[in-house]
């Protein structure tokens, strides 16, 4: 049972490899649309070599857990996931997550990857409550996180500086409480 | 005329850390855990003299590489005695400030605050040419929000349950401010 923990109906989740994700990160980045909607901070490449060493310096680390999520259907290889930012023992996490090739994005992996990180959260970690943020300009991450679970817990006002406008940020988040309504219903 | 008073309020003075007398004082002032949160990073415990200065050279580290952080030691005026600390964490590229105001000595609580915002917002917002100035707070220091609603800032965000303090799980407060509702304020002010 516990094997299954970290698989969901279209994709797993599989630990992150540095050697082979360096690389895969690095193409990913080549895609501004990419960065800009995972990240807040300006968009930037890194070198296969930077990504790897912090990837290597991220191993056997319990102030983050990131995985790589893995396609079932083909096997490929097509985002990451990851909580960081614990708060205290059993309290709070961030989630993050990006998936990498366009073509990929609007198929369900991303909610399917989600609704098993929240799994392995609240059921392994016990985790009390989850949080991400969302950018305005992401109207398909906000469904899909919403499609998981999460609800909205407020606006970041103006939040960011892209394209000669400020953007509002959307704060969201689950309780374990309201996970374990959901996965009963479900 | 530019403003030469930057680092003071009526009653206290934003500083440098002394690395010499700073460390005892917040050592003390970390046996109480709602200041000792304001230093540690995972888990709240009392720091030692020894960490207390490890924490200070730190923050130091900080400011000087990457100048995505500006750190004060608040002092009261008369005697420069330390009573907390002032803190903006910059993400530069969005004109995005975090603010935290630190203050450990029981006699102040409250009145530094009343004093160190506005200080903090001018000092963000003229100086450091800011925009957006958030302030996070956890909800049984929810004494603070009226200082902070008075300064122009509004509640933006309730981040639920995330904070476990004492026994129980408290929500945080996410406040914040843009550059012209501060700017609005200061001509009513005027």
């Amino acid at each position: 049972m516990t094997e299954s923990i970290l698989i969901g109906e279209k994709v797993r989740l599989i630990p992150v490899d540095a050697d082979r994700d360096s690389k895969l990160f690095a193409s990913w980045r080549n895609n501004s649309e990419y960065l800009r909607l995972m990240d807040g901070d300006f968009a930037l490449h890194f070198s296969i070599e930077k990504m790897k060493k912090w990837m290597e310096e991220n191993e056997l680390s319990d102030a983050v857990a990131f995985f790589m999520i893995k396609n079932k259907e083909d096997n490929q290889i097509i985002g990451d996931i990851g909580l960081s930012g614990f708060q205290g023992k059993h309290s709070n996490a961030f989630v993050g997550i990006s998936i990498g090739d366009p073509e990929n994005w609007g198929r369900g992996f991303g909610t399917d990857a989600m609704r098993v990180i929240l799994r392995y959260g609240f059921g392994m970690l016990n985790l009390h409550h989850i949080s991400l943020t969302v950018f305005e300009y992401n109207p398909r991450g906000v469904k899909s996180y919403e499609k998981a679970g999460f609800k909205l817990e407020g606006v970041q006002r103006q939040f960011l500086n892209r394209d000669g406008r400020r953007w509002d940020m959307y704060r969201m988040g689950i309780l374990k409480r309201e996970w374990e309504e959901l996965t009963h219903t479900n | 005329m530019i403003n030469d008073k930057l680092f003071e309020s009526q009653d206290f003075i934003l500083t440098a850390i002394d690395f010499d007398k700073d460390p005892e004082i917040d050592s003390l002032y970390s046996l109480n855990l709602r200041y000792a949160r304001y230093w540690c990073d995972s888990l709240i415990k009392p720091l030692s003299k020894n960490e207390m200065k490890k924490k200070y050279e730190k923050i130091e580290k900080k400011v000087d590489e990457g100048g995505r952080v500006v750190h004060f030691a608040i002092r009261t005026k008369t005697d420069l005695h330390l009573i907390g600390y002032m803190r903006i964490n910059i993400l530069w590229s969005l004109g995005a400030g975090w603010l935290v105001t630190a203050i450990g000595d029981p006699e102040h609580y409250g009145k530094a605050e009343e004093q160190i915002i506005p200080l903090a917002l001018n000092y963000a917002f003229r100086e450091l040419n800011l925009y957006r100035i958030e302030f996070d707070l956890p909800e049984y220091e929810g004494e603070k929000s009226n200082i902070l609603i008075v300064n122009g800032f509004t509640l933006d965000a309730v981040n639920r349950e995330v904070i476990y303090f004492d026994n129980r799980f408290w929500n945080e407060l996410l406040f914040g401010i843009l550059k012209p509702e501060w700017e609005a304020l200061q001509e009513v002010k005027a």
